[in-house]
């Protein structure tokens, strides 16, 4: 066998010369013809000639062959990559098969960081960037008020701008008032239920060009006699079973008879997410201030421009305004931002932590990988001195990393599937965004992720396989002499990594003491073995007070002799959740500021049942409880402090809503602070008996919120809700309870509110300590593992083992003290931005701050005495003649 | 293009493997043996071969090595591969059967 011949072998490194190869083949066949044909007695001109002719078309054959192999070629290159790649990723696999703790640690900081990066930017993408599902989505406007008497922008607007700005404005297509109405009840042949009813003017589905599934939408003629109602799909499909025969069919909302013209498609996007819709007419004199003002531009205008002509022509409409003082303007903003200011707080605290995971992330994969790819470079220096390729090395830590980052994106997606539905069933609100996994997004997340990975695991391996290969394999244990350059990029990544989780952690820390302190604290009432019932009583059936109190009278009456129960009250509102925000038209004080407090009226023996202790005065006496009384009030601790403490005892005040005012009233007692704004929050609030509210205040109560009979029952009592339900059905038959539930569970749903946005934050601090903690440890411990060489030198050298270790654990401490300190700067600049965005939340505190420090610093002193202990146990002479 | 005409496709292949299947040889030498068996029966013309040659090394039936000859030229040497024998052995027992079939017709039709 001959040897194959040295410009042969190169062919591989080059790429055979075909051409070349097939001219030699060919060559030999005419040289050894040529030879022959002599041999035969030719002359060698002659044969020459005799040759080619026998032979045939030189170029035509040289073409042939050339062609095969060529095409032949291309094959086997790209099955010799293939088997390549496939080489790769068994080998990769094995590598990181052999180190599960980091290929898992790895896998599970990718996964995390990037499923909860992809959450945020997901919910971001579809609240800020999608645009709103309409045609001309940029054309839809809202216009806001600007009112001296209240603090930012005031969405809200007295009826009378709708009445007279879409009759006065020219640069509108269509401008429509949207009023508030929490709920209502619904009668019809399928049963009575209670829905979501929205009131608005007729142009309100012009603003966004969605046509009705079935039916019509409304004319200016269904704002005349308001009897008309839109359904949304939902309730059409729902309670109305998807009768297609609907339209025409009347109903009763609120008591009042209604014809159903339209059926709205699905999917009709509404902010406000309506059940249905009612048309009504607005008033050119009305001023109570609950409409929302939207439009569509008309062709051709700006949204300043549409500002500038509304100011224009609302000079004369800010008469609500009392006091010369006062003043208001009008704003026209993008739609988009107006709803989705009402996601903002979210939103803007997950974008901060979108940046920070993705960074730790990214940092975490990079520390991971720039350890280990250190800690390969004998490995890698082995393999180049026995003629692997230095891009084959490179390619095969590449392929290492997206083996990696695949794995981390897999657990990404599928934390970013889980994070999403998880998301939206804690705030219902989010629902309305149809937010779903961004596939791009994903990607990208993985990308940045697998960039960083490659970029840090390449950059060392490039310089470990450039490096004279022999001359690593020579100074071989050199693993202990890293280079500054090394050591320097080491330690930053150690001090970055450190103060990043010390900032998010101190971050969450602060919000979850917010929450927690707030939510343990004392309600201000005993919500334990309170039962409450809800229902509606908007309509005109309950339009008088009488009417209203007579109701009451029966069920309270009937409700306190049922068996187990001790008192019962109803308040047009729950301790926990909003009441009616009303102003201060006469403050007790007698000065002219304005100021806002909540007004809820009671029935019955609301303190008892509630427990809400009287602080001084007197409570409602029996007396009170008669429209002919003189009119009192009970406020709070809260209002109390505002307006003089004890002295505001004996004063004279006046509430109005608007257009509609309470009557002027005595103040004759003060109560506990109760919590009003969910679990964390109270406001300076007045209580007045039912029995003394004017009816169209009432009717405007009972438009805004649903009433509470509340129960205060017998350790252990039961069958009540059966009984209450009972009560109040034979009170009136057609009065749909909304819902029976403990005070603990309503408590617990106002807990839940704050809760999701705490339990992100509890996901955020969790995912951040274990992204913090293992990358850290991961990190740490590997690079002391590293210096196991140094160590044994130290101690053969007589160094004792405890010095060692001591040393050790200094260094790691001056890094992670660094980062601490970093890390405490950053969030207390986070944490002053936030206090400026949500005034409720607590100042960064020493406790999170040293708890969050001192976990830390625990991981990180940990990460470095463990191995360092480990390579002290072993004999020194051992660890100096190992690798 | 290449092909002789007179040839039934893929003869030219099978006779090239069987002569491989003796020893190892470099093109112009197949060529030689072609002439010498077939008695200049087969008149293939020289170029003709090489087509043939590459792609059957394409296929794998054969495989092809750069040596020195014995008079010290640099020739490519064919040799055949395992599954090129088996190949061979094959289309071989396909050719038997073929040949017997066509001769008995062709005989009949004589008579």
């Amino acid at each position: 066998m001959g040897r194959t011949p040295m410009w042969r072998r190169y062919l591989r490194f080059w790429g055979s010369d075909a051409s070349a190869d097939v001219d030699a083949e060919l060559d030999h066949h005419l040289g050894e013809l040529v030879e022959l044909l002599v041999r035969e007695g030719h002359r060698p001109a002659e044969a020459r000639a005799e040759a080619e002719r026998r032979f045939g078309d030189y170029a035509e054959v040289k073409e042939a062959c050339v062609d095969i192999d060529q095409s032949w070629e291309r094959q086997q290159r790209w099955q010799r990559l293939l088997a390549d790649f496939w080489q790769d990723l068994r080998v990769g696999a094995r590598t990181l098969a052999k180190n599960p703790g980091f290929a898992i640690s790895a896998v599970l900081v990718l996964g995390l960081g990037l499923g909860g990066a992809t959450v945020m930017v997901s919910v971001i993408n579809a609240v800020f960037v999608r645009p709103l599902p309409f045609p001309e989505p940029d054309r839809i406007v809202s216009v806001v008020r600007h009112d001296s008497r209240f603090r930012g922008a005031n969405e809200f607007h007295p009826q009378r701008n709708v009445a007279v700005l879409r009759d006065r404005s020219k640069a509108f297509e269509a401008l429509a008032g949207i009023g508030i109405s929490p709920g209502i009840n619904l009668v019809s042949q399928h049963g009575s239920t209670f829905i979501s009813r929205v009131e608005v003017t007729a142009d309100y589905f012009q603003v966004f060009e969605v046509a009705p599934r079935l039916g019509r939408a409304f004319s200016r003629d269904d704002e005349v006699a308001p009897s008309t109602v839109v359904l949304s799909h939902d309730v059409w499909a729902g309670h109305f079973g998807g009768d297609h025969g609907i339209i025409g069919q009347v109903v009763r909302l609120g008591g009042r008879p209604h014809t159903v013209i339209g059926v709205m498609p699905s999917g009709f996007w509404s902010f406000e997410q309506a059940d249905a819709w009612t048309p009504f007419r607005p008033d050119p004199s009305g001023g109570d201030q609950n409409y929302r003002l939207i439009g569509r531009l008309g062709a051709g205008w700006t949204p300043a421009q549409a500002q500038a002509e509304l100011r224009a022509a609302s000079t004369d409409l800010h008469a609500d305004l009392r006091d010369p003082r006062d003043e208001a303007r009008l704003d026209v903003q993008s739609y988009h931002e107006s709803v989705a200011a009402g996601t903002g707080g979210l939103v803007w605290f997950l974008t901060a932590a979108v940046g920070a995971i993705l960074l730790l992330v990214c940092a975490n994969a990079a520390g991971l990988q720039v350890a280990r790819t250190v800690g390969r470079r004998q490995e890698l220096a082995l393999r180049a001195a026995l003629g692997g390729l230095r891009g084959r090395l490179l390619r095969q830590l590449l392929t290492e990393s997206v083996l990696l980052a695949t794995a981390g994106g897999a657990v990404g997606a599928l934390a970013a599937a889980t994070g999403v539905s998880g998301l939206v069933a804690l705030r219902p609100r989010l629902a309305i965004w149809d937010i779903t996994v961004d596939g791009p997004v994903l990607f990208g997340a993985v990308a940045i992720a697998v960039l960083s990975g490659v970029l840090f695991g390449l950059l060392p391996g490039a310089l470990a396989v450039r490096s004279e290969a022999a001359d690593t394999l020579r100074a071989g244990q050199s693993r202990s002499v890293t280079t500054a350059h090394a050591s320097w990029m080491r330690r930053s990544l150690v001090v970055a990594q450190v103060a990043l989780c010390t900032m998010l952690l101190v971050s969450a820390g602060v919000f979850l003491r917010t929450f927690a302190g707030l939510s343990t604290s004392d309600l201000g009432f005993d919500p334990a073995n309170v039962l409450t019932a809800r229902a509606s009583l908007e309509g005109p059936a309950y339009g008088s007070r009488d009417a209203v109190a007579a109701l009451y009278r029966r069920t309270l009456t009937e409700l306190a002799q049922l068996p187990g129960v001790e008192a019962a009250a109803v308040a047009n509102n729950l301790p926990v959740e909003r009441g009616l925000q009303m102003l201060l038209l006469q403050r007790p004080d007698n000065r002219m500021e304005p100021a806002e407090a909540d007004w809820r009226y009671v029935a019955g023996d609301y303190l008892d049942v509630l427990r809400i202790p009287l602080v001084a005065g007197r409570a409602f006496s029996a007396a009170d409880h008669r429209a002919a009384a003189p009119p009192v009030a009970l406020v709070n601790e809260m209002f109390a402090s505002r307006f003089g403490g004890r002295a505001v005892l004996g004063t004279r005040l006046q509430m109005t809503a608007g257009e509609v005012d309470d009557q002027m009233r005595e103040v004759v007692g003060i109560l506990g602070d109760v919590r009003t704004r969910g679990v964390t929050a109270t406001r300076p609030t007045v209580f007045v008996p039912v029995e003394q509210v004017p009816d169209d205040l009432l009717a405007e109560a009972h438009g805004f919120l649903q009433v509470n009979w509340v129960l205060r029952t017998r350790q252990g009592a039961t069958g009540l809700v059966r009984s209450v339900e009972r009560v109040i059905g034979e009170a009136d038959p057609l009065l749909p309870i909304t819902a029976i539930r403990t005070m603990d569970e309503v408590v617990g749903a106002a807990i839940a509110a704050t809760r999701s946005r705490t339990f992100l934050l509890g996901l955020f601090a969790v995912a951040a300590l274990t992204l913090a903690a293992a990358g850290l440890y991961g990190f740490v411990a590997y690079t002391v593992a590293q210096r196991t060489k140094e160590i044994g030198i130290r101690l053969a050298l007589g160094a004792s083992r405890a010095r060692v270790t001591a040393r050790l654990a200094l260094q790691g401490v001056v890094l992670s003290a660094t980062g601490s300190v970093l890390g405490v700067g950053a969030a207390a600049l986070f944490t002053v931005a936030l206090r400026r965005m949500t005034p409720d939340a607590l100042p960064l505190d020493s406790w999170t701050v040293a708890g969050v420090v001192f976990v830390l610093g625990a991981v990180s002193i940990a990460a470095t005495v463990v191995p360092a202990v480990r390579a002290t146990q072993v004999d020194p002479a051992t660890t100096l003649r190992a690798e | 293009m290449s092909k002789p005409s007179n040839l039934v496709q893929g003869t030219l292949d099978l006779l090239i493997l069987k002569i491989l299947d003796l020893e190892p040889r470099s093109g112009w030498a197949i060529g030689q043996r072609l002439k010498q068996v077939s008695n200049d029966a087969l008149q293939v013309s020289d170029g003709s071969l090489y087509p043939a040659l590459h792609k059957l090394e394409q296929q794998g039936w054969i495989s092809a090595e750069w040596r020195n000859t014995e008079n010290n030229r640099r020739a490519k040497i064919y040799s055949l591969t395992p599954p090129g024998r088996r190949y061979l052995r094959q289309e071989a027992a396909n050719w038997e059967r073929l040949s017997q079939a066509i001769t008995h017709v062709v005989r009949l039709t004589e008579v």
